[in-house]
This record gives structure tokens, C-alpha cells and sequence, in this order.
């Protein structure tokens, strides 16, 4: 029983990181139905950014901050640059596809060259370990949970009260219709872009003070921002939260009886599962389209 | 003249759909425009309202040059369209609906305006805080109606506003087009299917095929459909 439940902590821990990950690369899509696969490399960007700000000598706090202004505007850039002209040019799915994971590869090279390919750490984080009975776990994960649930909570309070919140789901809802209104689908999709990367950094930022940092962590980022949104359904944000928990805990409680090395696997395993058996994913209604 | 559209040629890309159309609006009139399916009825609206790019040509809006000026421009300026099929947001709230619509407008103008759309719809009313993706087919062509009503247009595009509705709700919401023409005042451009339905409500008609205009002009009453055909 105390290892179940240090299991359950272990994979809420890690499925709040999922869960930001779904979350953020899920509102991308959502609003522009672009595949975004160089939201790896937002990820790697602030990452870097983050240990970059503080061997300037940043504190911590402020490493934090400029790891999210670095992939806010990096983000934005992707969008502005790549993928508008890629749209413009009528580019199909799979062009843009390629260009993501292109750019992906590119930026993680890119950062290698500059940085080298040695574990970064962030320094400064006050490791405490709390005990209940034989359940243990420390303050970074409590850390991790709250980050995930208050910014999960602020989006969704954005997206539907908010006047920018709700033309948002409306683009979300039906592009072609936003358009017809008046609503300037560009500046949603550049806003859509500026979002999702402010909510992986913190995600990003977090995992460098776990266990470090190091380039290919993008490929695993973007790994886990696909998996949530497919099975928690796409264009359900409270669905990609959900399955971001869920692929914490089916891992932490998976690697119990099998091998740690496995532990991708158990996350494909679930996906492969929910696709079976509801192929909308768990809250999507119809593909492309759902409740946000 | 409201609108003027001076030999208008546009398509897709590369696939050239409209050769060519001219035709002409007065304030406060209705045009019926009927045609065959892809004769290019939508893709005339389109490019009226600057979803699409007009290749050649010239519109004009109150003698004010808006050819290919973009749809945020035209809705502020008072031109409204409804698209074809499902013209609202499914996922949000009738409420929601009528407030994104109004985007840009202050609290008291968004009250002002649903309530004259309540007014026209009072199921509307009744239904505002429910999903309008979960309205009947009938409620959800009204929600899409009232929209366009949200920036009190001076021009109206409805596409095809009968499509897949059952012939009594046909009838209601040709009322409703009849009756926003009368308490308005504005200039509709109605694209149908149905010509029984245009006959009622459109002064003036035109008939489309293959992107281009094969009659324009006042619809003699007793014209009936088997004599409309031989133009198409
Ligand atoms: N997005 C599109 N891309 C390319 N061709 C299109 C597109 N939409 C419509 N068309 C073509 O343009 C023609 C006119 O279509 P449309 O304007 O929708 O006709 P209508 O509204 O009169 O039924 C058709 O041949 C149709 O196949
Ligand atoms: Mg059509």
C-alpha cells in the first residue's frame, strides 16, 4: 500500500510535466492544426536559456523568467516566420511536418555546437525530502503538481472568460467562421504559438532542475506533448491534462513489476489502448474538433 | 447603388471558377441567386466578402473601391456574410456566439444588438447558455442568421440559408430573411437552391452557371420554374 501510493506520487510528479507538455502543444494545434513538432525545440530552448541566464550569474527566479521570454519568442518566431510562410504558400501537411522536425533537428545541433553535449544543471534549487510514514518525496514535486495545476487552471479561466480567451475558441471552433467575423486568425494563431511556449518552459525549466539537461530532450519532449493530446482527444485541453496525469501514473506504476527501460513503452501501450478502444481519444468528439 | 461588381473574374489557386461577373445592388434590395450546384455562387461570395482574392475586376461598396479588402474591414464597414452550412461556433454558447460576433464593440452595443436578435429568435433567448453545436438544425441556421445581424450590416450575403432544413423551417427562416429586410432596411444577396423560396423573397434575380451570369432582372411573378430552366 505505501508503495503504491509513493508510486502514485512518483507518477503525478512526472505526469504534471506531461501534462504541461500535452497542454501547451495541444492549444498549438488545436488553434492552428499545424504539426509542431519544433515545440521540441521551444523546449530545448528554454531549457538552455534558463542555465545560460544563471552561469550570467541570474538567480534562479530570473533564470526562470528568461527561460520563458527565450521560448515565448522563439515560439513566435516558428510561427511568424516558418510556418506563415509555409501557409501562404500552400504548403501541404506533410512540408510542414518536415520543416517542424527539420527545425527541430537544427536547433537541437545548433545548441550542442554552442553549449556541447555534457549534462547542464541549474543550481539553487533548495532540495527538502518530506516524509509521511514510509512515503517519501521532496518539494520539487510539489513544485511540479502546483506549477502544472495553477497554470492549467489560469488557461482555462483565460480561455473562457476572457474576451482574447474566447476568440481563441472560436478559432478553435471553427476557423473558417472566425474569419468570416472579422476575427484576424493570424494575430490567434501568433497568440496561440505565444501561449503554448510560455506553458512548456516552466515544464522545460523544471526538468533541467530534476535531472539536467541535455539536447535530445526535445525528441522526448515532444514525444510526451503528442501523446496526451492523442489520447486525451484532439482539441480537448481538460482531456490532454487528464492523459498527461495518466501517463505519469500507468509509467511510475508500470516500471513496479517492469524494467525503468520500458517506460516509453507503457506510455504507448496506453495510447495504443485508448485508441482501440475510443479512437476519438478520451474527450474528443470528433477529430479536429471538440470541447476545449 | 450599394454594390457594383464590374466583370469579376476569381477561382482557387490555379482553377479560374467566376469569368467574368457584373452586376449591380440598390439599397434596400433583395437578389435572389440561384444556379446549379459549383456553378460558383459560393465562391461569388467569397470573393465579394474577401475571403478569397479576386483575380480580375472591381467591387464597389457605396461607390467606395473593396475589392479584395479583407473580411475584418468589411464586417466593420457593415458587410456581413453567412457562409454555407454550419456559420457559427459549435463549441461555444449561443451567448459566447453572439459576443465573439460583436468582437470589437463595447458591452452595451453587444446587449443592444442580441437583444434585437432575441427579438427575431426568441428560442435563442431561451437556449443562450447551451452549446450551439447541441441546437436543432433549424435553431442552429437562426443562431448562424443572427451573427450577421450583430454589426448591423447594410449588406448581407446569406449562402444558401434553406440548406438541409426541413421544408417548414425552410419557410420560417425565409420569414425571418423577409422580415430583416423590412425591419432594417439593408441590402440582401441571397443565394438559393430553392428557387419557390427566392420567388418569395427576391425582387431581382440572377442565375449563375458555370461562373458566369446567364439572366439578370426583376422577376416576373408568373414565371415559373420549367420557363427559368432553359437559362440554365
Ligand atoms: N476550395 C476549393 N478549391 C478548389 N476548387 C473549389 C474549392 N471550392 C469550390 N471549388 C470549385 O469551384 C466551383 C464552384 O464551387 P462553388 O462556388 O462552391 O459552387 P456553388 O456554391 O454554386 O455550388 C466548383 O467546380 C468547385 O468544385
Ligand atoms: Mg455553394
Amino acid at each position: 500500500m505505501d508503495l503504491l501510493l509513493q508510486l502514485t506520487i512518483n507518477g503525478l510528479s512526472m505526469g504534471s510535466i506531461y501534462l504541461l507538455l500535452g497542454i501547451s502543444w495541444g492549444l498549438i494545434f488545436a488553434v492552428t492544426r499545424t504539426f509542431h513538432f519544433a515545440h521540441g525545440a521551444t523546449f530545448v530552448v528554454a531549457a538552455y536559456s534558463a542555465y545560460f541566464f544563471q552561469q550570467l550569474g541570474f538567480s534562479l527566479i530570473l533564470a526562470a523568467v528568461g527561460s520563458v521570454l527565450a521560448a515565448v519568442l522563439f515560439g513566435m518566431a516558428v510561427e511568424g516566420i516558418l510556418y506563415r510562410y509555409l501557409r501562404k504558400a500552400f504548403a501541404s501537411h506533410l512540408v510542414v511536418f518536415v520543416a517542424a522536425i527539420g527545425t527541430l533537428i537544427t536547433v537541437e545541433n545548433l545548441i550542442a555546437m554552442g553549449f556541447g553535449t555534457d549534462v547542464k544543471t541549474l543550481e539553487g534549487f533548495p532540495i527538502k525530502v518530506i516524509k509521511i510514514g514510509k512515503v517519501g518525496f521532496n518539494n520539487l514535486h510539489v513544485v511540479m503538481f502546483a506549477t502544472a495545476g495553477i497554470l492549467f487552471f489560469l488557461l482555462m479561466l483565460y480561455l473562457h472568460r476572457t474576451k482574447t480567451g474566447k476568440a481563441l475558441r472560436a478559432v478553435i471552433s471553427n476557423p473558417e467562421m472566425a474569419e468570416v467575423i472579422g476575427i484576424d486568425t493570424r494575430k490567434y494563431f501568433l497568440l496561440a504559438f505565444a501561449l503554448g511556449s510560455l506553458l512548456v518552459a516552466p515544464a522545460a525549466f523544471l526538468v533541467t532542475i530534476e535531472r539536467g539537461a541535455t539536447i535530445d530532450l526535445g525528441h522526448w519532449a515532444i514525444l510526451y506533448a503528442f501523446m496526451p493530446v492523442i489520447i486525451g482527444g484532439i482539441g480537448s485541453l481538460p482531456g490532454a491534462a487528464l492523459a498527461g496525469l495518466i501517463i505519469g501514473l500507468a509509467e511510475s506504476i508500470g516500471i513496479w513489476k517492469i524494467s525503468s527501460q520500458w517506460q516509453v513503452g507503457i506510455a504507448f501501450v496506453v495510447l495504443v489502448a485508448v485508441m482501440i478502444l475510443k479512437p476519438t481519444g478520451l474527450f474528443g468528439f470528433r477529430v479536429y474538433r471538440g470541447k476545449i | 447603388m450599394i454594390l457594383e461588381v464590374k466583370n469579376l473574374v476569381g477561382g482557387y489557386q490555379n482553377k479560374r471558377v467566376l469569368h467574368g461577373l457584373s452586376f449591380s445592388m440598390g439599397d434596400g434590395e433583395v437578389v435572389g441567386t440561384i444556379g446549379h450546384n459549383g456553378a460558383g455562387k459560393t465562391t461569388l461570395l467569397k470573393s465579394l466578402f474577401g475571403l478569397l482574392p479576386p483575380w480580375e475586376g472591381q467591387i464597389l461598396f457605396r461607390s467606395h473601391d473593396i475589392t479584395g479588402r479583407k473580411p475584418d474591414s468589411n464586417v466593420k464597414e457593415g458587410i456581413a456574410y453567412m457562409p454555407q452550412g454550419q456559420g457559427l461556433f459549435p463549441d461555444l454558447t449561443v451567448m459566447e456566439n453572439l459576443e465573439i460576433s460583436c468582437f470589437g464593440l463595447d458591452r452595451k452595443t453587444l446587449k443592444k444588438r442580441s437583444q434585437q436578435v432575441f427579438e427575431l429568435f426568441p428560442i435563442l433567448e431561451e437556449r443562450k447558455r447551451q452549446r450551439a453545436g447541441t441546437l436543432s438544425g433549424g435553431e442552429q441556421r437562426m443562431m448562424s442568421v443572427g451573427l450577421t445581424l450583430m454589426h448591423e450590416p447594410t449588406l448581407m450575403f446569406l449562402d444558401e440559408p434553406s440548406l438541409g432544413l426541413a421544408p417548414r423551417i425552410v419557410q420560417l427562416v425565409m420569414e425571418n430573411i423577409i422580415e430583416i429586410n423590412r425591419r432594417f432596411k439593408n441590402s440582401i444577396l441571397l443565394v438559393e437552391q430553392n428557387f419557390e423560396q427566392v420567388k418569395r423573397v427576391a425582387g431581382k434575380i440572377i442565375v449563375i452557371k458555370l461562373g458566369q451570369i446567364v439572366f439578370s432582372g426583376i422577376l416576373d411573378p408568373a414565371l415559373d420554374k420549367r420557363e427559368l430552366w432553359k437559362y440554365f
